[in-house]
């Protein structure tokens, strides 16, 4: 059984602190259970640098020098961040045998916070899809069913923290890649405001989406980790300047006049379970002393388009770094330097990123550029606007995470029920918003909230599930 | 709507520049998605964008700048360096590998 599975970061520190068990203990059993793991939730275990880093924080432990509530808990990476001397793989034959020699901000954060890392969870190759089909490795499996999907693209992520293999996990979310799988495990997915997180370190697959997010089995816990890697970083021009605020200094604070709104353009094509769920999310709010009021925002309807056209083009340009020179998957036999490249490429990359990537590139291209692609740009700009102005209005947004429910691995899936998966969560990216999603009643809900409010919207998301219990 | 659709880009063109290899199937294929993508997003033809600013990220974004200071380089690529060089694949007379 989990040494961790149902215990919060908090218990977790309190039994270290009171010698119930050492670091070392629990990251041996960890371990011991990763071993005996089916669902391929890792793609590489650091049973030496986990054990490592569970000695010294045991010893600083024993000399009263405890670095952070962190300090001494097991968590693990998505293979999409760096992480120093560690393969790095994003799930792909191209990095597969790529070690980083430094580590991305948000890891070297948790590190020096005392964290212990056991290894890198497998995903999507590159951030790209929402089940962990096109993952190098094979996908990584759903704890609750392991003939269905964990989701993704940080499949892995959410899968070791509802399998009780890790505390809590970093992952990546570029439109949903946090919130739909950690809906789809029973666990909870923070999206950051985008400039949060930094980015220096995340393989980018769209740089203006992208944001470092945190799968954990709580609302608490997702706030403590936030507040461990959140800050200005001068090797990210994007993020926030100055210091993080505190994200667990509101959270008990409650929902109670809150105003919420539950986007109706969200809400369609949902199971009868998921339903079920957010009628009951519903009911938990107004128990709660929260109004929830059914707003229409018909823009919504053009957010997947608008999301698929700049997220394939970014990660057209993103991706043309792996050209078989510098690093990486590099052809054995080629014929000329073009050759080299192209081999590279087409042999080192797996069919959905070629395919995203084509899409990409034709888009960019100067018969559909302005009409398409410039255009996506503009409309992001009325998306951002119109739930910009909703958000002055309510406090909240409200829809499910994911309108579906796991599905089996290997499932053919038709165009629309692969796009249901990111419907409700490519908003809050296009608009740099923070969203999470919680588990009530069974099915994933997600909150969204404004600009740098992540700690109302933890203090809510908190309300809820507390409720739920 | 599709009659107004722009005339597509050369699929083989795109490759090119992407630096992949299609088989005559992978290229139909994408041209088939490729056209089922124009499609989804013929709803965003219909708006009037007149006037709005294209948006690059969810921020309000400027340039940031610091200190014209040099400072090391951190990160060293994966590759084994010779005197500080990267070894890579001959490029110059043709010449390829293996």
């Amino acid at each position: 059984m989990s040494a961790i599975a149902g215990r919060s970061l908090a218990q977790i520190a309190a039994e270290l602190e009171s010698g119930i068990y050492s670091s070392v203990e629990l990251t041996e059993r960890c371990l011991s259970e990763i071993e005996r793991d089916e669902l391929g939730i890792f793609i590489t275990v650091t049973p030496e640098q986990a054990l490592f880093s569970a000695r010294q924080s045991d010893r600083r432990r024993a000399a009263g020098e405890r670095l952070s509530v962190l300090d001494g808990i097991p968590m693990a990476v998505k293979d999409n961040l760096c992480t120093k001397n560690i393969r790095t793989s994003c799930a792909s034959r191209m990095l597969e045998s790529f070690v980083p020699d430094y580590d991305a901000t948000a890891v070297s954060r948790l590190l020096c916070c005392g964290a212990v890392m056991l290894g890198k969870l497998n995903m999507d190759e590159f951030g790209m899809g929402g089940s962990g089909d096109s993952s190098f490795f094979g996908a990584a499996r759903n704890p609750r069913n392991p003939e269905h999907t964990a989701g993704g693209s940080s499949g892995g992520a959410a899968a070791a923290v509802a399998a009780g293999l890790a505390a809590y996990a970093l992952g990546s979310d570029t439109g949903g890649s946090v919130r739909q799988p950690a809906a789809l495990c029973g666990v909870t997915g923070l999206r950051p405001s985008y400039g949060r997180v930094s980015r220096s370190g995340l393989a980018g697959l769209a740089g203006s989406l992208d944001q470092v997010g945190v799968i954990a089995g709580n609302v608490r816990d997702c706030a403590l980790v936030l507040g461990a890697i959140s800050g200005e970083d001068a090797a990210d021009s994007t993020t926030l300047p100055g210091t993080a605020p505190d994200f667990t200094g509101l959270l008990d604070g409650g929902i109670s006049g809150m105003k919420i709104a539950l986007l109706e353009e969200q809400c369609s094509g949902m199971a009868q379970e998921v339903k079920a769920a957010l009628l009951e999310t519903v009911k938990v709010c107004e128990g709660l002393g929260a109004k929830v009021e059914r707003v229409s925002v018909p823009l919504l309807d053009t957010a997947l388009p608008v999301y698929e056209i700049i997220s394939a083009a970014e990660s057209s340009v993103n991706l043309a770094r792996y050209d078989g020179i510098r690093y990486g998957y590099r052809a054995a036999e080629y014929g000329s330097l073009d050759e080299l490249y192209t081999k590279s490429r087409t042999e080192g990359f797996g069919r959905e990123v070629r395919r995203r990537l084509m899409l990409g590139t034709l888009l960019l291209m100067p018969e559909l550029r302005d009409t398409y692609y410039n255009r996506a740009t503009r409309v992001r700009t009325l998306i951002k606007s119109e739930l910009d102005r909703l958000l002055e209005s309510f406090d909240l947004l409200l829809s499910p995470t994911v309108p579906t429910l796991p599905w089996r691995l290997g499932e053919s899936r038709s165009i629309g029920e692969r796009r249901d998966c990111d419907s409700c969560g490519v908003a809050a990216a296009l608009a740099g918003l923070p969203a999470i999603s919680i588990p009530v009643a069974g099915a994933g809900m997600q909150l969204t909230a404004g600009r740098f409010a992540e700690a109302e919207l933890l203090a809510a998301a908190n309300a809820i599930t507390e409720a739920d219990r | 709507m599709k009659d107004d659709r722009p005339a597509l880009p050369s699929i083989r063109a795109a490759a090119e520049l992407a630096k992949l290899e299609l088989t005559a199937g992978e290229e139909r294929l994408i041209e088939r998605e490729l056209l089922e993508l124009l499609d989804f997003a013929a709803p965003l033809l219909e708006l009037d964008t007149t006037g709005t600013e294209p948006s690059g990220h969810g921020l309000e974004l400027g340039n940031v700048l610091r200190e014209d200071r040099a400072s090391p380089c951190k990160m060293r690529l994966s590759r084994a360096t010779q005197e500080g060089l990267i070894p890579v694949p001959g490029a110059i007379g043709g010449e390829g590998g293996q």
